[in-house]
């Protein structure tokens, strides 16, 4: 599915993360790479564990870097296409059952 | 998102947990009991008494994810004996664990190398005692056991699933290596191998009589040093022992920094070979107050290669992997030198070098 901020974000099922000292950390299965997000990524990974829409998360992040809102908009989407480029997240329709069980 | 190389990003993680005080990995022994009875097994078959339940293994879980702990290896005994092993797994990765599963895969059938391909493991480690039924199934002590290793190891492998077949090098199958190597390409596993032996934890010394010579290890490692050299690898320069500096600030193993050990009654342990060391229970204490407040770790935490004083001039230290939990057992001491990791290292030379080991 493509980038549509109605659509939730998750986190790919297949990764294991942590956040350590306030940096994310991620890996893949089988050839296992890792990754590493700055402080506004790793703040956006956190949030991913509530599977939040696109939209509530340009707006969250608006609203805590006191950034304007066009420029999280554009920072966030082209963090999330990132993250879903190295299979690190999946974009899911709002209100489908696996986005809310 | 950083890009840098992998490898020291993986070693920047590994030591800010270190930093942190959190446990790296934890290496939690899910079970004693094996359907195996392999000879030269450290641990003690059991019977599941007193083993931590599966809520009990849930709360573990939990207290490491908050603790920050990213690696698990789930162990045992055989790990597939406990019927609720899948629940446990299954939570794991729930609380998001990268986790690696430990099994001689002898349980596996297709409708368990499918469950273990939804866990999504880093990898699945099993051991290989043999390039023969005979020699396997010798170690093992059950007939049947190499076949259903191969038969196990190929439907993960048909799952997508990575395998590496763990060797222990012993008198019986050290003549088999290129064999076993063979086997492991075929099967389309990675191969890792080591010589060391631990005594059993209840202190049975049986499997002595399966270690290894020094002779035939030096002579395995002098035909893959010619092999090597076919194919053109170059000689490394001849190696030096550690400058006292550098060696102050070694930390010559991971022992009660790395990996913390859980065992299947919820004992704590600074490492899954040093058994000897109870920190206390998980029943009693919480984790973090074990791991992070024991005087005992603390201790351990300070050795640095520089303490180990038959250790820190030697020249094969970087040919070394020293166990502390094994110079425990040979030497009754953490910071005692250990006769198998100089035999070992000794022969590994023959491997760098392409000749026996001169020490001065």
């Amino acid at each position: 599915m493509t980038l549509d901020e109605n659509c939730v974000v998750r986190r790919d099922p297949r990764t294991a993360s942590r956040v350590l000292g306030g940096e994310a950390v991620i890996l893949t299965p089988g050839e296992s790479k890792i990754f590493s997000l700055n402080p506004v990524g790793s703040r956006i990974w956190e949030l991913l564990a509530g599977q939040p829409t696109v939209s509530a998360l340009i707006r969250t992040i608006h609203e805590e870097f006191e950034v304007g809102a066009d420029q999280a908009r554009r920072d966030v989407l082209e963090f999330l296409q990132a993250l879903k480029d190295r299979e690190l997240v999946e974009f899911v329709p709002a209100g489908t059952p696996e986005t809310t069980a | 998102m950083t890009t840098r190389p992998q490898g020291s990003l993986f070693q920047r993680i590994k030591a800010k947990t270190i930093g942190l005080n959190i446990p790296f990995c934890a290496h939690l022994e899910l079970t004693d009991r094996c359907n195996l009875r392999c000879r030269h097994c450290y641990v003690t078959p059991g019977h599941g008494d007193g083993e931590l339940t599966l809520a009990e293994w849930k709360g573990c879980l939990d207290q490491l994810a908050e603790l920050g702990t990213l690696y698990l290896v789930l162990s045992g005994g055989e790990i597939l004996v406990r019927p609720d092993f899948f629940e446990i797994a299954e939570y794991a990765r729930q609380r998001e664990f990268q986790i690696n599963l430990f099994t001689n895969a002898t349980l596996i059938d297709e409708t368990v190398a499918r469950r273990i391909r939804a866990l999504h493991p880093h990898r699945v480690e099993t051991s290989l005692y043999g390039a023969s039924a005979d020699t396997h199934d010798g170690i093992t002590g059950v007939a049947g056991s190499f076949a259903r290793l191969i038969r196990g190891v190929r439907l993960l492998r048909e799952q997508g699933v990575a395998v590496q077949m763990k060797v222990t090098w012993m008198a019986p199958n050290i003549r088999e290596a290129e064999a076993m190597r063979k086997l492991a390409a075929e099967l389309g596993a990675a191969l890792r191998t080591a010589s060391m032996l631990l005594r059993r934890r209840d202190g049975d010394q049986s499997n002595e009589v399966l270690k290894v010579s020094e002779a035939d290890l030096r002579n395995m490692y002098l035909e893959m040093f010619k092999k090597g050299r076919e194919k053109g690898a170059p000689t490394p320069p001849e190696p030096q022992p550690v400058a006292e500096e550098t060696a102050r600030r070694i930390v010559p193993c991971g022992i009660g920094t790395v990996t913390c050990n859980i065992d299947a009654g919820g004992g704590v342990h600074p490492c899954p070979a040093a058994h000897a060391i109870d920190l206390g229970s998980i029943r009693d204490r919480p984790l973090a107050e074990i791991w992070q407040h024991s005087p005992v770790l603390q201790e351990i935490r300070k050795i640095r290669l520089w303490d180990l004083e038959e250790c820190r001039g030697c020249k094969l230290w970087h040919y070394c992997n020293r166990c502390a939990a094994v110079a425990l057992q040979e030497r009754g001491s953490l910071t005692a030198g250990s006769a198998q990791a100089c035999a070992a290292a000794r022969a590994k030379y023959g491997l760098f070098q392409g000749k026996e080991c001169e020490l001065d």
